[in-house]
């Protein structure tokens, strides 16, 4: 199967992210208000203060807001991917997508981090460690796309002077 | 750039099209235009040579060096 141009890897990986991309948003706006409807009638808000510490509806309310980066993350890996169905991967509006990818997945994994330290620090163990191990994800997911765009950054540069090159 | 390249001097010197010179050389148009509109970044010692020998001149009647 080929990776790059038309009816390859590549354009079935932008259709997943499209997908993804649109059930994201719906997710977005369509759990504050199943949460609403369900407290709302049958009065589980009160039960769920009982039993959720306000650590627990701080961390909710972090993870829940992560998904903003989460979206935008996948809009450039769309961007990013349809670049290389249009064959042509190395030029510098890549390297900015990926940059762009690597400051949300930064984004994320700060929030993660902020969270396991919320929950362990409540003694919610099991959560918090893997909360933490998803901060450390997206922590080597930050890392890594920012090498990324940086040797991508590089190979526009060659390719450019290469291309100008007589 | 510091360096400047005088193709179309040269080439208005010997009364020869753009066109013509692709065609010798063996160099797309668009290439040659690039270089001779100073938008080329560097040059083979090989296509210096052919447009070299092609318009009879040196790379000094080609290219020209100031100071900035």
């Amino acid at each position: 199967m080929k990776i790059t141009g038309n009816k390859s890897m590549s354009s079935f990986i932008k259709i997943i992210l499209q997908i993804l991309f649109v059930l994201g948003i719906i997710s977005l706006f369509a759990i504050p208000i199943y949460l609403y409807m369900i407290t709302t009638d049958s009065g589980i808000v009160l039960s769920l203060l009982g039993i959720c510490t306000f650590s627990v509806i701080v961390s909710f309310f972090i993870i829940y807001f992560t998904a903003i980066p989460g979206i935008a993350l996948i809009y450039q890996f769309i961007k990013l991917f349809d670049a290389l169905k249009k064959n042509n991967p190395f030029v510098i509006e890549n390297a900015i997508y990926l940059n762009r990818s690597s400051i949300t997945g930064g984004i994320i994994s700060l929030s993660y981090f902020i969270v396991a330290i919320i929950l362990l620090c409540n003694s919610i163990l099991l959560y918090g460690l893997c909360t933490l191990l998803m901060g450390i994800i997206f922590l080597v997911f930050t890392i890594g796309t920012y090498i990324l765009s940086k040797i991508f950054k590089q190979a526009a540069e060659y390719k450019e002077e290469n291309e100008l090159t007589i | 750039m510091a360096i400047i390249v005088n193709l179309d001097v040269m080439l208005a010197k010997r009364k020869m099209p753009l066109n013509e010179l692709a065609d010798k050389v063996d160099i797309t148009i668009s290439n040659l235009s690039i270089l001779k509109n100073n938008k080329g970044r560097a040059i083979r010692f090989s296509t210096l040579d052919k447009i070299c020998n092609v318009l009879d001149c040196t790379p000094g009647d080609i290219l020209e060096y100031v100071k900035d």
